[in-house]
């Protein structure tokens, strides 16, 4: 049984941050706000980033390790916004505007390979030109090619293949992008403690000064106090609100993806059509990784991955390109999008891909507290930078967001145990 | 065995029931270590990691290990099941345990051990960090290594802290000779590093390394290069072309205060292939 109590040299008032290796610390001598970021995925990392860059007091709590949740498990797609370009021009021009920001910021994690939306049918061909428009219309850069550059460029694509119009689609690395923000942000002062449970709210009547946690390190219960919270725990994020008494509507959509032995591809390969199940392949490391399908689940541990799911990815997957199904099946897997939606009998991929705060103070009348949900891991960056301006309203202060501007430090900056104190590091498994 | 494709009306598939033997605790832990057991019954094809997802979601939500990508490509994964070093993500438990039979799982050895089957790659990470080509192990130059740690936890030598400077490592700096590209430390002491007492002459050829690692990168055999390379001179020869066409720049450590936020991000962009827009 982990040991209960109040750990006082946990308030993170009292904390003394430790700049990282030949970083300058941000934070001055007058601290800010103390503030509590809930879940280490890309959302919650890039909060946290962005925080300390403005000069708050920043500590990072997430129950696995970094990335464990639905961003290390996703499509890995640095989008350039064309998937969402006919449908959705806002969210095009966003994907469009933070692809550019984070090949700057953090080249190192990113695959700059390009992408390729490829019209196998007569009905793919007659979407090119909504498509066309659309991407012209969120600044996306295109250029249509035909049938024998299409496969020069990729041999392996259906020989059926008509035309092909490319797009700067990317790949970024999932736990290293974090990485990069957590590694980032620990370099400026945030506390950050993995392995990290969050049990249950610090409350003053109805708002919240805190959060009880779990470490799984120390193996034993603490409470962190804080001037806000922020819950930033993806699919999660329903069910951690709950422990405090406010309401976010997360419904967890699933999608699942199968990974490929081998590259079959440069680019990441997109179907010229409306946006379904199974149209994309994305080249990552040594894999191809076809997605996805969306699906409503309740069951988050773990995600399930229905069988005929797999089948039907490794289909689709080969009417873009056909050794997919003579490829061996690396693994396969699926993961949740937090996706906010008041309406529970509707298909996740109809909702908006946009994202939500709410403001649990002015909302459910739970000051302290607020929820951050949706969105995407190309847009994590912009969705901190707007959490960032609500803090900024909630704390009175108007704080300029430099996260466009910062480069990020190296994801193997990222220290586990940097939120520890130094003794017992030495230790080796028996 | 990977997730094998299961056709609509096909039988269900199989489910195992077994004992899950876990190493628990940890050096900052009140108890600092002893087994503890789970009875499960999975679908045959769960992933390792997978069984763990499900242990701590409804069996004990203390249990910690690590784990992001789930298919074989962010390193963080790796263990030691039933004895021997694996990537959990892209093993099944069909794979590795029988109906009513024994799984054991462990954090992988000769890291620094954080909780349960967690240990840390802090190490790994800086000596990649100080010997790989620079900065190019994300551009995927440095042979497809994924940092997992298998090779450190299988090697016989020992870990970091025998002063070994490790499979992984000695493969990057064979990457960073051939490819002329200089490492975190500069190529004077990447050459004393690797042909030091803690070098490729530490290593007894046992293959553990080439044995354990999930993305084939074969350390052992970069050592046997290294040593082929450092006897016959031309290690140094090496070095010194590379040093000349004044590729020593690239990789040079940060020196002086960085820019507030980060360190200056001199890590070209990845590229496999494309035209990178
Ligand atoms: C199938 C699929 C494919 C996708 N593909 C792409 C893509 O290609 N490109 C793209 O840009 N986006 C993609 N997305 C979207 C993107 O992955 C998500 O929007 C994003 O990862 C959400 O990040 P998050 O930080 O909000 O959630 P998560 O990554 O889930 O982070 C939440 C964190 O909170 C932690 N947590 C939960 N409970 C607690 C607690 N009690 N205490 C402490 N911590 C807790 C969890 O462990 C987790 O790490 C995809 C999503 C899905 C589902
Ligand atoms: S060399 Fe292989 S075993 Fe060693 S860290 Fe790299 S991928 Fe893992
Ligand atoms: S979880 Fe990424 S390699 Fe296993």
């Amino acid at each position: 049984m982990p040991r209960v109590g109040v750990d006082t040299d946990i308030d993170v008032r009292l904390i003394q941050s430790t700049p990282g290796r030949g970083l300058v610390q941000v934070v001055g001598s007058s601290h800010l706000e103390s503030i509590i970021v809930m879940g280490a995925g890309s959302t919650g990392a890039a909060i946290a980033h962005d925080l300390a860059l403005r000069g708050y007091l920043v500590t990072l709590v997430e129950r696995g390790e970094i990335a464990s949740g639905t961003t290390g498990r996703n499509h890995a797609l640095l989008h350039s916004g064309g998937r969402y370009a006919v449908k959705d021009p806002e969210a095009a021009q966003e994907c469009m505007r933070e692809n550019q920001i984070l090949r700057r910021i953090c080249p190192g994690v990113i695959e700059q390979v390009g992408g390729l939306f490829v019209a196998i049918d007569e009905e793919d061909e007659a979407y090119l030109v909504s498509f066309l428009v659309g991407c012209a219309e969120s600044g996306i850069p295109t250029e249509v090619i035909g049938r024998e550059e299409a496969l020069r460029l990729e041999p392996e694509l259906n020989p059926a293949v008509r035309l092909a119009v490319k797009v700067p689609d990317g790949v970024f690395d999932p736990f290293r992008l974090v990485a990069s923000f957590v590694a980032t942000a620990q370099a400026n002062g945030v506390r950050v403690l993995p392995f990290c449970r969050v049990v249950g709210f610090v409350q003053d009547g109805r708002g919240v000064s805190g959060v009880r946690v779990v470490s799984d390190i120390r193996g034993s219960a603490m409470e962190l106090k804080a001037d806000l919270v922020i819950n930033a725990t993806g699919p999660w994020g329903g069910k951690v609100a709950e422990m405090a008494g406010a309401r976010v509507p997360v419904m967890p959509s699933a999608g699942v993806m199968v990974a490929l032995d081998r590259r079959l591809s440069r680019r990441v390969v997109n179907r010229l059509r409306k946006p379904g199940d199974g149209d994309i392949i994305v080249p990552q490391r040594a894999t191809s990784l076809i997605g996805t399908t969306s699906w409503t689940v309740d069951e988050l541990e773990p995600v399930p991955v229905p069988r005929d799911h797999i089948i039907r990815m490794v289909e689709e997957g080969a009417r873009l390109i056909p050794a997919a199904r003579h490829t061996p099946i690396k693994a396969s897997f699926s993961s949740a999008r937090p996706l906010i939606s008041g309406n529970l009998e509707s298909d996740g991929r109809e909702v908006s891909r946009g994202f939500q705060t709410f403001d649990h103070g002015a909302r459910d009348g739970i000051p302290g507290l607020v929820s951050v949900s949706g969105g995407k891991t190309t847009t994590s960056r912009a969705m901190a930078e707007h959490v960032g301006n609500l803090i900024g309203r909630l704390t009175g202060r108007d704080i300029p967001c430099r996260t466009a501007e910062v480069p990020l430090a190296p994801y193997y900056q990222y220290r586990l145990l940097g939120g520890l104190p130094e003794a017992r590091r030495e230790a080796v498994a028996p | 065995m990977t997730k094998q494709a299961w056709k609509p009306g096909a039988p269900a598939l199989e489910t195992l029931s077994f004992t899950v033997r876990l190493r628990r605790g940890g050096p900052w832990r009140p108890l600092r270590h002893r087994w503890q057991n789970f009875a499960v019954t999975v679908p045959a094809d769960y992933t390792v990691v997978e069984l763990l997802e499900s242990i701590k979601g409804h069996q004990d939500p203390s249990l910690a290990f690590r784990h992001s990508c789930h298919h074989g490509s962010c390193g963080t994964c790796a263990m030691k099941v039933n004895g021997l070093e694996r990537l959990t993500c892209v093993t099944t438990v069909a794979d590795v345990v029988k109906e009513g039979g024994h799984l054991e799982v462990e954090p992988l050895g000769h890291l620094p051990w954080v909780s349960d089957l967690v240990a840390d790659a802090a190490p790994l990470f800086d000596n990649l960090e100080a010997l790989g080509p620079g900065h190019v192990r994300m551009n995927g130059i440095f042979a497809g290594c994924i940092e997992c740690g298998a090779c450190i936890s299988a090697c016989p030598i020992g870990g970091p802290r025998s002063g070994y400077v490790g499979p992984a490592p000695l493969a990057a700096a064979r990457d960073a000779l051939v490819t002329g590209q200089a490492p975190g430390l500069g190529w004077g002491l990447l050459l004393e590093r690797v042909d030091g007492n803690h070098g490729v002459w530490q290593c007894h050829t046992a293959f553990e390394c080439s044995r354990a690692c999930p993305a084939d990168v074969d350390p052992a055999g970069a050592i046997i290069q290294l040593r082929q390379l450092l006897a016959s001179g031309q290690a140094k020869s090496l070095a010194g072309l590379a040093m000349s066409r004044g590729s020593a720049a690239i990789g040079a450590p940060a020196a002086g205060p960085a820019p507030a936020g980060g360190a200056p991000h001199d890590h070209r962009p990845r590229r496999e292939g494309g035209e990178g827009w």
